[in-house]
């Protein structure tokens, strides 16, 4: 086995490293027609690689490093890095089978023109690159003379390469003039993203997953994180640590997930009320005096407001067991534990972001963090994951090409475009460029559809033939990871991991950096969007210029990875953020606040949340349908995704540029307002082989969880006839859908879960989206998050 | 001889089945077959919710190579690797039936037995079985049978006794810490 370095010599020597790897590729014979290659030796078992090459994972968040095998020109198979070390050379079932996800027959092969209605697939007909660029920038152009630049929105998502993904579609937004372009934080950890920016002054959580930082606590509460089946590399490593210091893991969710099989304890705690476990973890530690003084009179502005305010709601742990379902006992011995505990984790993730309370149940268990000194050292804090990217540079727009949008943002998330599409107002959005999943992901999918009945030109780029490719206008072939090369998506610890291009492009499919150069020079902008940029190392140098992502340090490194902020070009990496010492790389302050310390309350906070009816102190309440059954507070909406809103104030939080916010005002029913429904409904990632819709495309993902489940108690079960396996369906306030049974213990009696990314048109198995009953304009008021976790239903054997 | 073994960690083990995807990926194991298996054990009785990975047992007395009637099935002194020389099985497909862990599969393609090897064409590179070298969990441990043992006497652990009949297993599992 001879080892494929991508030294910094090598790349100097060969004219860029990329070069290097696509020539060794393409003398291999029939090159880019899988069926030309042998992917596995006479004896059946994977062949001895020519050469091993250093990539990135392209799935989830954890970044993992990963060992490409390639022989005669075809990637025969991944494994992990043993130089990573964050993941120790383990990898988890999707990152190796990025293998079957490039060589899949299900593929995109040709751009596509919709010639006919929409929901059929004789609609589509083929047609060149040339065709579709050409036509794409003219629609472009002119809904830009018709509407203005505003019209055009962008939904860029979030699990293709950074380079383009990130920095090309940003310098496309600058020099077209709209403010609508957003990545997938939205539905994904926004919510998350926001709280911390909002109390800690920087998106990303304080660790690192390596055994000595985030592995080294004694003490873990999840808490709406199903770390084992969405990092599963990195929660392997912490229960391994686990198991060899016996430290202690607490898990809250309303299910017993992978995660809680590992836990210690297990709170199932009912669904949407997460806040409630925080205010009075709180409300406990400030009556028994156990809060850090000395930590919050030297870091921590706010303190004395939040002490009024949780005794003055009286968020004790008597009012938190009624909320939570969990007992006022555990929540007072957990609260103690906490306290008295200095290496200690608490980790979110999208089970507090999925809710209309999300940011401020982040912002709660931020200061619970807080008031306990649990910020400044490694294995300690709280976190959300999947909380974004550090800067890495982008290609530089000359100030007078750049066209500043004039009216304002529409909402931070790409959802709260829907409305817009279809009625015009506040002003209309005439034309969509998506990739990842909208008609999966987003909810209210009848709404969406109707939506891009609307538009002048809709656009959808991927790799499979999702449901997306029977409704939008032009459908575009993406080659994606080792295809294209450059940056995998950045890991949740900052983490980005550079990828070579190790194969040509399969079929017609085109690297999105190649689509978004040509389809720039079609508007006009050729100066800026250079051909040599069609390759990733070449891109990278010119993306990365006074920071310090350049191709260089990348291949330096034998797992080919850079932690962020690097805010020059020889700035080091960092660990642990929030430190004495480091605080944040290139932002100034321990805690990069106006006041660089933890700002649980500020009069500018006040202010800033008061535009939108809430405060910095999280008010508690639940899910709308959850408060109407149960005459619990929730938010009632002043303003609408069609009307002016009011100007964010959340600079530096979560507003981009001007932006819309929604305003709101908690409501307290006195007595319950709907009724028909008994059960809630949650959800969540199917298990770990699966992520967002891609995965089932994947026959060897795919295959290990196939179908839409439903993880219903046996007494439910029992009290509606329902066996394992059976078909059941699944009635909420929006609509309908079908689920497997799955008649488990692990699982709140009042409480099904029911999995998300499922599809009706998927190659293997096809169910209706669980989105179909999700209402999209149920959102977080900061976040803009749509509540998918928190629902009500009644379920019946179908 | 010095047996080879796999042992499975009961309360490493996170359930993400990286194990299934590795060796088919290895072994060019395709959709529906299994060379080895991630079960889920329900939480039932306030037991939590645990999962089992199954690859060959590799026993000391295959009940497959017993039931073969063409002689295709051999243990190798060296290691005490369960092999099957896929030129003599004839396919009658005894040995899945007599094997008591359903570890023994079928390539109805070749018509020939199929089953887990440990990855011999790895061992031989001097690597690890592909399930155990990508294990996020670190839960799969592949060594000789003593070393592992005293490796899991180390930390304490019981041993779940899974011997059915004679067979005495040389693949063995650590009993999670509590139910």
């Amino acid at each position: 086995m001879s080892e494929m370095k991508l030294s910094r010599r090598s790349f100097l020597k060969a004219a860029g490293a990329a070069a290097a790897v696509i020539g060794a590729a393409s003398t291999a014979k029939g090159a880019g027609d899988p069926k030309a290659h042998k992917p596995y030796t006479d004896e059946g078992t994977a062949p001895v690689p020519e050469k091993v090459i250093t990539a990135g994972c392209p799935w989830c968040q954890t970044g993992c490093s990963m060992k490409v095998h390639v022989q005669g020109g075809r990637i025969v198979n991944i494994h992990g890095n043993p130089d990573d070390p964050v993941t120790n050379g383990r990898l988890c079932p999707k990152g190796q089978n990025s293998v079957n996800m490039l060589y899949n027959k299900y593929r995109l092969k040709a751009p596509l023109k919709r010639v006919g209605p929409r929901g059929k697939p004789e609609s589509y007909q083929e047609i060149s690159w040339e065709q579709a660029l050409t036509e794409i920038a003219e629609k472009l152009k002119t809904v830009k003379e018709k509407y203005g630049p505003e019209a055009f929105a962008w939904w860029v998502a979030g699990r293709s390469e950074s380079q383009a993904r990130a920095g090309l579609t940003g310098t496309f937004q600058k020099l077209y003039g709209t403010p609508h372009r957003e990545g997938t934080g939205p539905f994904c950890n926004l919510a998350g993203t926001s709280a911390s920016n909002s109390i800690l002054g920087h998106n990303n959580p304080p660790w690192i997953y390596t055994r000595d930082d985030f592995g080294g606590a004694d003490w873990y509460m999840f808490v709406g994180s199903n770390m084992a089946a969405c990092k599963p590399v990195m929660f392997g490593a912490v229960n391994d640590e686990r198991v060899k210091r016996k430290a202690k893991i607490i898990v809250v969710d309303p299910r017993m997930t992978e995660t809680a099989s590992r836990a210690d304890v297990w709170l199932p705690v009912k669904p949407s009320t997460d806040m409630a476990l925080a205010l009075s973890m709180m409300h406990h530690i400030i009556e028994k005096n156990l809060q850090n003084n000395d930590f919050i009179s030297r870091k921590v502005l706010g303190f004395d407001k939040l002490k009024a305010f949780l005794l003055e709601k009286k968020y004790t742990p008597e009012w938190a067991e009624k909320m939570t379902g969990i007992p006022a006992k555990t929540i007072k011995e957990l609260a103690e534990e906490y306290a008295k505990t200095e290496k200690a984790i608490i980790m979110g993730n999208a089970g507090l972001s999925h809710h209309t309370n999300g940011h401020l149940t982040h912002r709660a268990f931020f200061m619970l963090a807080a008031i306990t000194g649990h910020f400044g050292k490694p294995s300690m804090g709280y976190g959300c994951g999947n909380t974004g990217a550090t800067p890495m540079g982008s290609i530089s727009v000359p100030a007078e090409k750049e066209v500043k949008p004039k009216k304002q943002r529409l909402g931070r998330s790409p959802i709260a475009w829907v409305e817009p599409m279809i009625t015009g107002k506040p002003y209309p959005i005439k034309a969509f460029m998506a990739c990842a999943n909208p008609l999966v992901q987003w909810g209210d999918i009848q709404r969406i559809i109707a939506a891009l009945d609307n538009l002048d030109v809709s656009v959808y780029y991927n790799m499979f033939p999702s449901i997306e490719t029977l409704y939008f206008d032009y459908v575009l072939p993406v080659s994606p990871w080792a295809e294209s090369g450059g940056v995998a998506p950045v890991s949740d610890e900052r983490r980005n991991v550079f990828v070579p291009q190790i194969i040509q492009p399969l079929h017609q499919a085109k690297p999105e950096r190649w689509i978004f150069i040509e389809l720039g020079k079609k508007m006009g902008w050729g100066d800026i969007f250079k051909d040599e940029y069609k390759d990733p190392v070449k891109l990278q140098k010119a993306m990365a210029k006074k920071t310090g992502f350049s191709p260089e340090r990348f291949f330096a490194k034998k797992d080919s990875s850079l932690r962020g902020p690097l805010p020059s070009p020889d700035a080091p990496e960092i660990g642990t953020l929030y430190t004495e010492q480091h605080g944040v790389p290139g932002k100034k302050g321990q805690f990069p606040r106006p006041s660089g310390k933890i700002e649980i309350w500020t009069e500018n906070l006040e202010k800033a949340y008061k535009v939108q009816g809430l405060s910095p102190l999280p008010e508690f309440y639940v899910d709308p349908e959850i408060g109407m059954k149960d005459s619990l507070p929730y938010l009632e909406y002043l303003d609408d995704d069609s009307s002016e809103g009011v100007t964010s104030q959340m600079k530096g939080i979560v507003a981009v540029g001007t932006m819309r916010a929604l305003r709101v005002k908690i409501k307290y029913p006195d007595k319950p307002e709907l009724s028909g429904f008994d059960m809630y409904l949650t959800s969540g990632r199917p298990s770990a082989a699966h992520f967002g819709d891609g995965s089932h495309w994947v026959w060897n993902l795919n295959e290990q969880m196939p179908d839409q489940y439903c993880m219903v108690h046996p007494e439910k079960a029992l009290e509606l006839g329902i066996s394992n396996g059976d078909k059941v369906k699944i009635e909420g306030v929006k609509g309908y859908i079908y689920a497997k049974a799955w008649v488990y213990e692990g699982i709140r009696k009042d409480t099904i879960f029911v999995p998300n990314t499922y599809s009706e048109k998927q190659p293997f198995t096809q169910w209706r989206s669980l989105n179909f009953i999700v209402d999209k304009n149920k959102r977080c008021p900061v976040s803009d998050q749509i509540n998918y976790k928190a629902l009500i239903c009644r379920i019946t054997k179908a | 001889m010095s047996q080879y073994a796999i042992m499975v960690d009961l309360e490493r083990c996170i359930g993400c089945k990286s194990c299934e995807a590795s060796c088919k990926l290895e072994n060019g194991v395709p959709e529906g077959r299994y060379r080895t298996k991630v079960i889920w054990i329900n939480p039932r009785n306030d037991k939590r919710l645990s999962f089992m990975s199954m690859p060959c047992m590799h026993c000391e007395n295959p009940a497959c190579r017993a039931s073969c009637p063409a002689g295709a099935i051999y243990k190798r002194p060296e290691d005490g690797l369960v092999l099957i020389d896929k030129n003599k099985c004839i396919g009658c497909r005894y040995c899945s039936w007599a094997c008591p862990y359903g570890a023994m599969g079928f390539d109805a393609e070749k018509m020939v037995a199929d089953k887990c090897t440990y990855c011999a064409h790895r061992l031989a590179r001097g690597e690890q079985p592909a399930c155990v070298a990508k294990c996020p969990g670190h839960a799969l441990h592949f060594g000789r049978k003593g070393e592992l043992l005293a490796k899991a006497s180390f930390e304490k652990r019981k041993q779940r006794d899974v011997n059915i009949g004679k067979a005495g297993p040389s693949t063995f599992y650590l009993e999670r810490l509590k139910p």
